[in-house]
């Protein structure tokens, strides 16, 4: 191996500088951000308020319906409407 | 352990997934991981692809470094896997309509630029004419400017096997080379 090839490998092999978009290629993703603890109280507050308005209009409703009619009250009235 | 004291807190802090020491990190390490890339494959390109994938696999398995060996011959290794691992990949067959293209851009009146460049592609299309090992055995030692102790411990060879490749690097590139006369050297 001669000088002048040493000489002609080392200035045609030299190092580079990496191009500026290479780092935009690699950069790690952001870490997520920690859920705020007041999100994670809200969701059980949701859900009982949830609850408690579902109890509420069955309940509700329930005792504001008129009784059924009995049967043979229902009966009689149909075959004696006319009379 | 091989690895100095600041050189160690930042891999430690990137173990432990900080960003700024991955950063740090990067620039300490991009322009030779890039210039390996650059000078093994001849192409802008596949070195981006190189050294893109060379950092992800790094940041990917550094908790994984012990600290045994040197953290460079370990991020030289990753990058000549890579290297090699792309080379497979695809077959290159962009320089040549590179040069072509660049021969079209470029303006009549640069044609000291045109021959330098001329001079540039027939080292570079020499080496890349090199056998896959040759030419890595190469770039280390040019690029890097690597021992022959260094190279073994990067291509996981002995000291024998790397000198050996060196030396028919040497004869071919003097043989296909033989025809740049003195001054060609240092355009």
């Amino acid at each position: 191996m001669s000088d002048r090839m040493e000489l002609i490998l080392t200035e045609r092999l030299a190092r580079v500088e990496a191009p500026g978009e290479l780092w935009e290629l690699v950069r790690p993703p952001a870490q997520p951000e920690p859920m705020p603890r007041r999100a994670w109280t809200a969701w059980p507050i949701a859900a009982g308020v949830m609850i408690l308005i579902a109890v509420g209009t069955f309940f509700l409703a329930a005792k504001g319906a008129p009784p059924a009619p009995r049967l043979h009250e229902s009966a009689c009235l149909s075959c004696h409407v006319s009379l | 352990m091989v690895l100095e004291g600041s050189e160690r807190e930042v891999i430690e802090a990137c173990q432990r997934g900080d960003r700024e020491a991955f950063r740090i990190l990067f620039v300490t390490y991009k322009d030779r991981v890039y210039s390996v890339a650059f000078r093994y494959s001849g192409d802008h390109a596949a070195a981006l692809d190189i050294a893109q994938e060379t950092f992800l696999k790094l940041f990917a398995v550094i908790r994984d470094f012990r600290g045994d060996s040197s953290f460079d011959t370990w991020i030289y290794r990753m990058v000549v896997n890579c290297c090699l691992d792309h080379k497979r990949r695809c077959r290159r067959l962009v320089p040549f309509a590179d040069g072509l293209l660049a021969g079209l851009r470029a303006p009549g009146d640069h044609l000291k630029a045109i021959l330098r460049s001329e001079r540039d592609d027939r080292v570079r299309a020499a080496i890349d004419r090199l056998s896959p090992d040759l030419r890595m055995a190469v770039v280390l030692r040019y690029t890097e400017g690597l021992s022959y102790e260094q190279i073994a411990e990067v291509l996981g060879c002995s000291q024998g096997t790397v000198g050996s490749r060196l030396n028919r690097a040497h004869k071919v590139l003097e043989r296909r080379l033989s025809h740049l006369r003195e001054g060609d050297g240092r355009v």
